[in-house]
């Protein structure tokens, strides 16, 4: 009878330990989803900082060297990083205070939305200072993140509503 | 000394299974968000299959009576249940081989996320240009916010201004 208690505890105690690694196993799998998402989100934050700050190299930091743009979303032509750059430098250019603000953001494994809105002064004639418009806008992304690298940015923005502000 | 040797496996059994019960706790927390997650998503992939089975009762199911539709995605003044219905009427009579198929979607919480493209042929008048008959293609991406089951919010950003080319109602360059 002695043994018996002393036996059954130990039972016990084993199948309870065996579980609790199940669980463990299962809670850690999670934790790590979990981990990489918050990640993935931090990167595409960081990414979109630099099209604020026009920061070229934190920028380069962030994306992968197969990087590529699609515009619309769907495209069968999207830019690669070197034509994605000339494009982004093009845009800074055509608006030096162009601002972007996140609206909305939510992730799931490797893929990250983005909803967020900009706004920038449009100069129709560089010659003429006085003539400037403010101009709003708004897209939502799509962003696939590969070991920890921007591989895939996929747009859909307001084109129509920009071109209508700027008289298009 | 023998006391100790009986009392030490239940006090481990002890702690053992508290730690258990937070982990079990723990896991039960995340797979109820899972569960959430993917009642979520089935129910836009119903509202997306409404709209190309033209089932208004099985859409008006879906959505939450305060149902407010944003396009673009920021817009000021949403689009009502009312109006979206009003809306409805008037792509299914224009396009009434409206298609979607969503390319790819995903969900954190009550967010879900789409992208899809469009595809449909102009058989009747649309913004003023009679039936062309012409076969348009338009990518898309939505967010969508779900609350109790029901869709709250759609906010959509599309290729407007191809879908405007497509139609002939914008040429390039102009």
């Amino acid at each position: 009878m002695k043994k018996l208690s002393v036996v059954f505890p130990v039972i016990l105690l084993l199948f309870v330990s065996c579980q609790n690694k199940e669980t463990q196993a299962a809670l850690d799998e999670v934790k790590a989803k979990s981990e990489l998402e918050e990640q993935n989100k931090a990167l595409v934050e960081k990414y979109l900082q630099t099209w604020n700050s026009q920061n070229f190299q934190i920028m380069d930091e962030c994306l992968d060297d197969e990087f590529k743009i699609y515009l619309p979303s769907n495209t069968g032509q999207p830019m690669s990083l070197e034509k994605s750059k000339e494009w982004i430098d093009g845009l800074f250019a055509t608006y030096p205070d162009i601002h972007y603000e996140i609206q909305d953001m939510l992730v799931d494994n490797d893929k990250v939305c983005v909803r967020w809105t900009c706004t920038a002064t449009y100069q129709p004639d560089p010659g003429d200072p006085t003539n400037r418009k403010e101009i709003t806008g708004s897209a939502i992304e799509i962003y696939r993140v590969v070991n920890g690298k921007i591989t895939e940015e996929r747009v859909e923005s307001d084109t129509q509503g920009w071109n209508q502000q700027m008289g298009l | 000394m023998k006391k100790a040797f009986i009392l030490l496996p239940f006090f481990l059994f002890f702690i053992v299974g508290c730690q258990y019960k937070e982990g079990q706790a723990a896991l039960d927390q995340m797979e109820t968000k899972a569960a959430l997650e993917q009642q979520n998503k089935d129910l836009i992939v119903k509202y997306i299959q409404a709209w190309n089975n033209q089932d208004m009762e099985v859409m008006d199911g879906c959505l939450d009576p305060d149902f407010k539709v944003y396009i673009p995605s920021s817009a000021e003044e949403p689009m009502s249940l009312e109006q979206f219905r009003e809306w409805l009427k008037v792509i299914l009579t224009a396009f009434p081989d409206s298609h979607y198929e969503a390319e790819d979607i995903f969900c954190e919480r009550n967010r879900i996320c789409v992208r899809w493209t469009y595809s449909a042929t102009q058989q009747g008048e649309y913004m003023g240009m009679p039936a062309s008959g012409r076969k348009v293609s338009v990518s898309a991406i939505e967010i969508f916010r779900v609350g109790n089951g029901k869709i709250l919010e759609e906010r959509t950003e599309m290729d407007a201004l191809g879908l405007m080319q497509q139609l002939g109602l914008v040429t390039l360059g102009k």
